[in-house]
C-alpha cells in the first residue's frame, strides 16, 4: 500500500471526470439547437384558432353560404374504455386478442400440432365472445364504428358477452358490476337465464384454458379467484379515490352514481315500457338510498345461483362435454400452457396498469415504461365531425351520456340554396392540412400533432421558409430560423379554404386569418398553460350578382332535360356585366363518348378535373360555363359576329363584295340546289329563304349568305385577323370567373369571332358528305368546331346589345369599365334588325306569340343556332334524326336600353335550336313574369 | 506537540475538532445544499412536492449522524466491524421477508413511514469489511489479494440482485477495485478480474437478465447507430423512444436542452411539464444541466471530484491501514456512483436507476453517506502513530 496508488486513483478519477465533461458538453453544447427543439416539440403545441369564413350573400342579400355551428365528437380514449361499459368491453376483448390471439398461427411449429384444426378450435371459442369481430382495435375509430353493435339491442345476452369481455380485462373497475348488472338485467327481462347462455358461458370460461370437466372447475375457481381479487382492487381504489378526494377538499367519490347511470342508460333504451318502468324505479331507489353495496352483494349472490347451476346442469355437462373432448383432442393441451401463461402475463399487466394508473405511478422500473400510450389515452381525439344538435345533446345528456365521450362545438359551412347549378359555383370548402402546403406524410402517425422537431426538419428539407429563399439543406436543425416557418403552417393547418367557385375565388376575402395558440402540455398532453397567442380576424362577406329568382326558375328548367344530354341557361345584366342566373344541368359526359368524338374526355382530363377542386360526379357540375365534353359547335349563334365583321370589313373597304354579287336560292319552292366549285350543295333550309340582304340573312339564318361571306373573302379568318376582331368580340373573362374556374379552358376561349387566337379554325364545314361519290347535297355553313359555353354566349350578346365590351362578374360592386366593342351604331342597328326579323318572321318566330303574350314583343331580339352533330351509327340519308347542339340567344330591351341577355342550350337533342331551346328561354321570361319582383326588375320597360 | 504526534486520543476536543479535513464536510454540505435546491426544483409543483422538505430532515439527521460517528474513535470500530458486516447481510436477507415491495422490487423495509434502503449501509459495511480484511494482511496472493474481498462482496451483491436491484449492486465492484489497489493488490490480478468480470457482464446478458434488462440494453446499443432521420422517422426507433428508451431519452434532452448556461432555476419545461422521469432521484443530474447548463453540471462534478479529492487526502494522510483504506473506499464510492449516474444520464451507459450521492433524494443514500463522511472526519481528526509507512508488514 503506498501513495502512488492513491495518487494514481486520484489521475484516474479525474480523467473520468474529464470523459464525462467532455461527453456532456458533446450533448448540451454541441448539440444543444437539436435538443432544445427536441425540449420544445416535448413541451409545446401550436393550436390555431380558425377565424369565422364569412357569409356568401345573393344579390337580394339572401344567405346563399354560410357557416353554422355543428358539433365535434371527441373521444378520450382513457375516459371511454374506462367509464362506458361498452368501451371497457371492446378495451377487455382488444387485450384478450392481444394476449390470446397469436395462439394459433405458431402453434404448429411450437407444438407440432395440427394447424388447422388448432386454428378451428380456438377460433370456435373465440367465436362465442364476438371476439372475432371485434380484432385487434386499439383507438377511438374502430371504437365508434363499432359502438352501434353496443347500443341496446334488447339483447342482454348478446350484452352479456362483452361484459364477459370486460371484467375479463381487468381493466375497467365497472366490469364487475357490470357482469353482475347484466345477469340482474336479464333474469328480470327475461327470466332464467336460458340453456344456451349458461354453455356459453361455460364456454367463456373454457376460453380461460379449460377443456372437460376438470378443467371447466379448475376455471371457476380461478375465475371467483379474480372476481375476489376485483372485488379487493376495486374497493382499495375507491379508498383511494376517496382520500384523495378527501385531501383535495372535494367531495367524496359515490361510486354507486356511476352504476346509476348505466341502469338509466338501459331504462332509456328499453323497448318494453314496463321494463323501464321497472328500471327506473330501480334507479330510483338507488338513487334515493344509496346502498350500492347490499345490491352489489345480492347480485354477487345471483352470481353464485348462477355458478351452482354451472356446477349442476347435467345436460349442459354432457353437451359440454362433446364439444370440449373435440377442441381438446386436437389443442387443448397447447391452448392450456398458452393461454395460462398469457393469462397470467395479462392478469399480471392489468394489475400493474391499474395500481399504477391510480396511485400516479406511471414508471415501473421493471416493466419498464410506455408513456405515448397513456399520453395517446389521455389526448382528446375528434372521432365525428359536425354532428347536429340534436344528436349531440344527446351525448352530454347527464345520465344517457356516454362517458369519455365529449362534445365541441365546431362550424360547418353550409350552402343554404342548393340550385343544382349555383351550388358547385359557390364552391367546396375544406379544412387546410399539411398535405396541402408541403408535401408531409403525416398521416397514419399518432405524434404527428406534436412532432415538432420532425415538423422544422422536413420544412427545411423540402421546402422553403415563408419567405422564400432558398432551403439550406446543410444547416442543421436550424431551430429559430425555421420556427416562423413552423408556426405559419401550424396556423394555416385546419384553416378552412374555398377548394372550388366562389369559395375558391374569393377565398382571401372570405376565409379571414388564422389565430394561433401557443400552448405547454405535459407528458401526458394536458393543457397546462397558454405561452403566446396571435389574434384572430375574421373573414369579409361576399355578395354576388346571382339573382336567386330567376336562378331558381332557370334551375328548374334546365333541370328538366328530357332527350338531351345537358341543358344550359344564363341570364346577364347586359348594362352591367353582372349574371343574373348560371344554370346548367345534364350528364357530364355523354354515355359513350368516343362513338361521338374521338377526343372526347380521358383520364387525364378527369384527373384534370379532380386537381381543379371539382367532384364531378358528386355535384353535377354546372354546364352552363364549361363546354360540351365532346362536339361543342355554336352554329348559326355566331352569324351576327359574322355579319358585324363583314359590315366593318366592308365599311373599311378591305372587302369589296357587295351582297348583291353573293350567290343565291333560286326559285322559292324548292330547296337550294347550287353547283359551286363544281360541286352540288344543299341547304336544310326552305328555298327562298336566302336573301342579298344582311337583315334578312340574319332573320332566315341563311346558310349559303353567310358561306358565300366566308367564299368569297378568301377565308374569314384572314378577314378577322386584320381587325384583331378577337379583342373586340372576345370573351374575356374578369378575374373571379377565371379564378373560379368558371371558364377554365380560357386558352381555348378568346372570342365568339374568329381570329389568329382562336385555335381552331372557323371554316365552313361539309355536313352529309356525298361518301366522294358526288351524289346528294352537301351543305357548307359556318359556327363549327367554335368551343365556347353559354356563358360565352350570353357574353358576347351581352356586348352587342350595348356595344360595349362589357365584363362579366359574378360579385356586387365591383367597377367594371366597358370600353366600346368597335362595331358601329349604323353595323349594330342593322344586326339589331336581323334579329328582330329573326322573332318576328324568322327561324326564331315560332315564339313570337308567346313573346307577345308577354309584353315583351316589341323588345324582343333573338338568334337561334343549330350545329349538327353525327352519330356514326346513322347513315348519311337519316340526318335528320341527326342529333344537334341547339341554341337561343335572346336579347331583351330596346337598342339603346337592352334589359337581359338570355342564352339557353340544349346538347345532343334531335330538334333544331328555336324548337329545342327556344322553350327554355321562353319559359324563363314566362316565369319571371309570374313573380311581380323579377318582372318588376328585369323586364318591364324602366 | 505537533499535528503528526498526535495520540490516538487526543486530549482536548478542540485539538481533535481543529484537526479533522473539515473541506471534506464543507465539500460535501456544498452537494448536499445543491441537492436539495434540485430536489426542489425536480418536485415543485407536483405532488410529490413534500420529497424537499424530507430532504432536509434527511439532512439534519445526517448532520446529527455525522457528529455521532465523529465522536467514536473509529478505530474502536475495527472490534465491531464484522458485526457491522454481519447486520447488513441479515438486513439484506430478511427483505424478502419483511420489506415492503414497490415496483415489483422489495427493498426497503417500512419504520415509520420511512422507507429504510439496506442496500446503502451495505456499501459502508462492505467497505469496512474490506479495510479491516486488508488492515492486516499482504493483499499480494490471489486468495488474500481478490478471492476473500470477493467474496466479502459477492455476499451482499448477490442479496441486492435478489431484490433485484441491479444498479445499486453496481456500484460495489469499483469499491473493491479501488480498495484492492490501494491495499497493493496485485495490477495484474485486478486487471484479469476486470477482465472476467466484463465477460461474465457479457455472458450475463444472454443468460440471466431478465427481458426489460436486455431491452434497455439493446436500445442503448441502438441508440448509438440512430441517425437524426431515423429519430423522426422510423416508426421502430420511435417506439423505442417511448418504451425503454423514455427515460434516458428525456434525460438527454433535459440534458441538451439547457446548453451552457440553462434554462433557469425552476425554468426547465422537462420537469417542469413532467417529461422527466425520476428527476429528483435517479436523473437528478439532469435536472441540474437543465436548469443550470452546461456550467452548473460541471461546478457541481467538481464540487463532487473536490470532496473525492479531500477523501483520499485524507487517505494518503494516514498511514494506520484500515482508516486509510476505509476513505479509499469511501471516495471510491462517491466517486464511482456519481460517475455512473452522470453516465446514465447522458446515455452513456444503458438505463439504470442510480442516485446521486448526496444530491439525490432518498433517507438512506443520505444516511449512509453521512455515515460515510462522518468517518472520513474522523479518520482525518484521529490520525493513529504508525510505525512503518505501511503498517505492520
Amino acid at each position: 500500500m503506498n501513495e502512488l496508488r492513491i495518487r494514481s486513483l486520484v489521475l484516474f478519477l479525474g480523467a473520468a471526470f474529464a470523459v464525462l465533461v467532455v461527453g456532456l458538453s458533446g450533448i448540451a453544447v454541441f448539440d444543444h439547437d437539436l435538443w432544445r427543439a427536441r425540449a420544445s416539440d416535448n413541451a409545446l403545441s401550436f393550436d390555431s384558432v380558425w377565424p369565422r369564413r364569412a357569409t356568401i350573400r345573393g344579390r337580394d342579400g339572401s344567405v346563399l353560404a354560410v357557416d353554422v355551428p355543428s358539433y365535434d365528437i371527441e373521444l378520450t380514449y382513457r375516459e371511454f374504455r374506462r367509464r362506458h361499459p361498452v368501451a371497457a368491453a371492446v378495451h377487455g376483448a382488444n387485450l384478450y386478442d392481444s394476449a390470446f390471439g397469436a395462439v394459433s398461427w405458431d402453434m404448429d411449429e411450437a407444438y407440432g400440432f395440427d394447424r388447422r384444426e388448432a386454428i378451428l378450435a380456438a377460433g370456435r371459442v373465440m367465436s362465442r365472445l364476438d371476439l372475432a369481430v371485434l380484432g385487434r382495435s386499439k383507438l377511438d375509430e374502430d371504437l365508434l364504428e363499432r359502438l352501434p353493435r353496443y347500443r341496446p339491442t334488447g339483447s342482454v345476452d348478446q350484452d352479456l358477452r362483452f361484459y364477459l369481455a370486460s371484467m375479463l380485462s381487468g381493466l375497467t373497475d365497472r366490469s364487475w358490476t357490470s357482469w353482475s348488472l347484466a345477469i340482474s338485467e336479464r333474469q328480470e327481462a327475461a327470466g332464467p337465464i336460458t340453456h344456451s347462455l349458461r354453455r356459453e358461458l361455460a364456454e367463456a370460461f373454457d376460453m380461460r384454458g379449460a377443456s372437460g370437466e376438470e378443467c371447466r372447475v379448475e376455471l371457476l375457481r380461478r375465475f371467483e379467484e379474480r372476481v375476489a381479487e376485483f372485488e379487493e382492487l376495486a374497493g382499495l381504489l375507491d379508498e383511494l379515490h376517496a382520500a384523495e378526494r378527501l385531501r383535495r377538499g372535494r367531495e367524496p367519490l359515490k361510486n354507486p352514481w356511476r352504476f346509476v347511470e348505466v341502469l338509466e342508460d338501459a331504462r332509456k333504451s328499453a323497448e318494453n315500457q314496463a321494463d323501464a318502468r321497472a328500471l327506473s324505479e330501480r334507479v330510483q331507489r338507488y338513487v334515493e338510498i344509496g346502498d350500492f353495496w347490499r345490491w352489489l352483494a345480492h347480485q354477487r349472490r345471483e352470481y353464485s345461483t348462477v355458478r351452482d347451476w354451472l356446477r349442476s346442469d347435467e345436460e349442459l355437462r354432457r353437451t359440454d362435454a362433446r364439444d370440449f373432448e373435440e377442441a381438446r383432442e386436437q389443442a387443448a393441451k397447447a391452448l392450456a400452457k398458452h393461454i395460462e401463461r398469457s393469462s397470467d402475463a395479462l392478469k399480471g399487466e392489468a394489475r400493474d396498469l391499474k395500481i399504477r394508473e391510480h396511485l400516479g405511478r406511471f414508471f415501473d422500473e421493471v416493466e419498464g415504461f410506455e408513456a405515448p400510450r397513456l399520453r395517446d389515452e389521455h389526448q382528446q381525439r375528434v372521432i365525428v365531425r359536425r354532428v347536429l344538435f340534436d344528436d349531440a345533446v344527446t351525448l352530454e345528456t347527464r345520465y344517457a351520456r356516454h362517458l369519455g365521450l365529449s362534445v365541441r362545438p365546431s362550424v360547418e359551412r353550409r350552402v343554404e340554396l342548393e340550385l343544382g347549378g349555383i351550388g358547385p359555383y359557390i364552391g367546396k370548402v375544406s379544412r387546410l392540412s399539411f398535405e396541402d402546403q408541403i408535401d408531409w406524410d403525416r398521416e397514419g402517425d399518432p405524434t404527428a400533432a406534436d412532432g415538432f422537431v420532425e415538423d422544422v426538419t422536413r420544412f427545411q428539407v423540402s421546402a422553403p421558409s415563408r419567405g422564400g429563399g432558398p432551403v439550406n439543406e446543410d444547416a442543421d436543425f436550424l431551430f429559430y430560423r425555421e420556427l416562423d416557418a413552423h408556426v405559419w403552417s401550424q396556423a394555416m393547418q385546419g384553416l378552412r379554404i374555398g377548394r372550388s367557385g366562389v369559395e375558391r375565388s374569393m377565398n382571401e376575402r372570405l376565409s379571414g386569418v388564422s389565430g394561433l395558440r401557443v400552448i405547454n402540455r405535459n407528458r401526458l398532453g394536458q393543457e397546462l398553460s397558454m405561452d403566446d397567442m396571435v389574434g384572430v380576424e375574421s373573414g369579409d362577406s361576399v355578395t354576388l350578382t346571382i339573382e336567386p329568382g330567376i336562378q331558381e326558375i332557370a334551375d328548374s328548367i334546365t333541370s328538366r332535360l328530357g332527350e338531351a344530354s345537358q341543358r344550359a341557361l344564363v341570364v346577364i345584366d347586359p348594362q352591367t356585366g353582372d349574371i343574373l342566373a348560371l344554370s346548367g344541368h345534364g350528364l357530364n359526359f355523354v354515355p359513350d363518348p368516343d362513338e361521338i368524338d374521338e377526343d372526347g374526355p380521358d383520364e387525364d382530363e378527369n384527373e384534370l378535373w379532380n386537381i381543379e377542386g371539382y367532384d364531378i360526379d358528386g355535384t353535377g357540375f354546372d354546364l352552363a360555363a364549361t363546354w360540351p365534353r365532346t362536339d361543342p359547335s355554336i352554329g348559326s349563334v355566331i352569324k351576327p359576329f359574322v355579319a358585324l365583321e363583314y359590315l366593318t370589313a366592308l365599311g373599311d373597304g378591305r372587302y369589296r363584295v357587295q351582297p348583291t354579287d353573293f350567290e343565291v336560292c333560286g326559285d322559292p319552292g324548292s330547296r337550294y340546289r347550287e353547283v359551286m366549285e363544281g360541286r352540288r350543295f344543299g341547304c336544310s333550309h326552305p328555298h327562298g329563304t336566302a336573301s342579298h340582304d344582311v337583315v334578312h340573312a340574319l332573320a332566315r339564318s341563311c346558310n349559303i349568305f353567310f358561306y358565300e361571306v366566308w367564299r368569297r373573302a378568301d377565308g374569314f379568318d384572314k378577314l378577322a385577323a386584320g381587325r384583331r376582331s378577337t379583342n373586340r368580340s372576345g370573351v374575356d373573362p374578369i378575374g373571379e370567373l377565371v379564378a373560379a374556374r368558371l371558364n377554365w379552358r380560357e386558352g381555348r376561349s378568346r372570342g365568339l369571332v374568329p381570329g389568329l387566337d382562336s385555335r381552331l379554325q372557323v371554316t365552313p364545314r361539309e355536313l352529309h358528305p356525298s361518301g366522294g361519290k358526288g351524289r346528294g347535297p352537301m351543305v357548307r355553313t359556318i359556327g363549327y368546331d367554335w368551343c365556347v359555353s353559354a356563358l360565352d354566349v350570353a357574353h358576347a350578346y351581352a356586348m352587342l346589345a350595348t356595344g360595349r365590351r362589357v365584363p362579366l362578374g359574378l360579385v356586387q360592386e365591383r367597377d367594371r369599365a366597358a370600353p366600346s366593342a368597335g362595331w358601329s351604331d349604323e353595323h349594330l342597328d342593322l344586326v339589331y334588325q336581323g334579329l328582330q326579323g329573326c322573332v318576328r318572321y324568322g327561324t326564331a318566330s315560332k315564339w313570337s306569340g308567346r313573346i307577345q303574350r308577354l309584353g315583351l314583343l316589341e323588345d324582343a331580339f333573338a338568334k337561334t343556332g343549330t350545329a349538327f352533330i353525327l352519330k356514326k351509327s346513322m347513315s348519311d340519308q337519316d340526318y335528320k334524326r341527326d342529333f344537334h347542339n341547339s341554341w337561343f340567344a335572346f336579347v331583351l330591351g330596346t337598342r339603346s336600353q337592352s334589359r337581359l341577355v338570355v342564352v339557353a342550350s340544349a346538347y345532343l337533342v334531335e330538334g333544331y335550336g328555336a324548337a329545342e331551346a327556344g322553350p327554355m328561354v321562353m319559359d324563363l321570361l314566362e316565369g319571371m313574369s309570374r313573380d311581380e319582383d323579377l318582372r318588376t326588375l328585369y323586364l318591364d320597360r324602366k | 506537540m505537533s499535528s503528526e504526534a498526535t495520540p490516538i486520543e487526543p486530549g482536548r476536543p478542540a485539538d481533535f475538532l481543529r484537526r479533522a479535513e473539515w473541506w471534506v464536510a464543507v465539500w460535501a454540505i456544498v452537494i448536499s445544499a445543491a441537492g436539495y435546491l434540485f430536489i426542489r426544483s425536480a418536485t415543485y409543483g407536483f405532488d410529490n412536492e413534500s420529497l424537499a422538505t424530507k430532504q432536509v430532515l434527511f439532512l439534519g439527521a445526517g448532520a446529527a449522524v455525522v457528529l455521532a460517528v465523529l465522536v467514536t474513535p473509529y478505530l474502536k470500530l475495527t472490534r465491531y466491524v464484522w458485526w457491522i458486516y454481519a447486520f447488513s447481510i441479515l438486513f439484506l436477507v430478511g427483505l424478502p421477508f419483511l420489506g415492503v415491495r414497490i415496483n415489483g422490487a422489495q427493498r426497503w423495509y417500512r419504520i415509520l413511514g420511512f422507507g429504510l434502503q439496506p442496500s446503502e449501509f451495505a456499501k459502508v459495511a462492505v467497505i469496512l469489511g474490506l479495510a479491516a480484511w486488508f488492515r492486516y494482511r499482504p493483499a499480494q496472493g490471489l486468495r488474500n489479494g481478490l478471492l476473500v474481498p470477493l467474496a466479502i462482496v459477492s455476499l451482499p451483491v448477490l442479496l441486492i440482485l435478489k431484490q433485484p436491484d441491479l444498479s445499486s449492486s453496481l456500484v460495489f465492484w469499483p469499491v473493491m477495485l479501488a480498495v484492492c489497489y490501494a491495499a497493493g493488490a496485485s495490477i495484474r490480478t485486478l486487471v484479469a478480474f476486470v477482465v472476467v468480470g466484463v465477460l461474465a457482464l457479457v455472458l450475463a446478458y444472454f443468460t440471466l437478465m431478465h427481458d426489460y434488462q436486455r431491452a434497455r440494453v439493446d436500445v442503448w446499443i441502438d441508440h448509438f447507430s440512430w441517425t437524426k432521420e431515423q429519430v423522426l422517422t422510423d416508426p421502430e426507433v420511435k417506439r423505442q423512444l417511448r418504451v425503454h428508451g423514455y427515460q434516458p431519452w428525456q434525460a438527454l434532452i433535459a440534458i441538451g436542452s439547457g446548453g451552457m448556461f440553462g434554462q433557469g432555476y425552476l425554468q426547465g419545461t422537462q420537469s417542469r411539464f413532467d417529461f422527466l422521469p425520476y428527476r429528483s432521484g435517479d436523473y437528478v443530474f439532469a435536472v441540474v444541466c437543465e436548469e443550470l447548463g452546461m456550467l452548473g453540471a460541471i461546478a457541481i462534478l467538481l464540487a463532487v471530484f473536490a470532496l473525492c479529492l479531500a477523501i483520499l487526502g485524507v487517505a494518503m494522510r494516514t498511514r494506520e491501514p484500515f482508516g486509510r483504506l476505509v476513505a479509499v473506499g469511501i471516495a471510491a464510492w462517491i466517486g464511482a456512483q456519481t460517475i455512473m449516474h452522470v453516465a446514465v444520464c447522458c446515455w452513456f451507459v444503458p438505463a439504470t436507476g442510480l442516485p446521486m450521492p448526496l444530491v439525490s433524494h432518498g433517507g438512506s443514500s443520505t444516511l449512509a453517506a453521512a455515515i460515510a463522511i462522518g468517518l472520513v472526519l474522523n479518520i482525518s481528526a484521529r490520525r493513529p502513530w504508525t510505525l512503518g509507512s505501511t503498517g505492520f508488514r
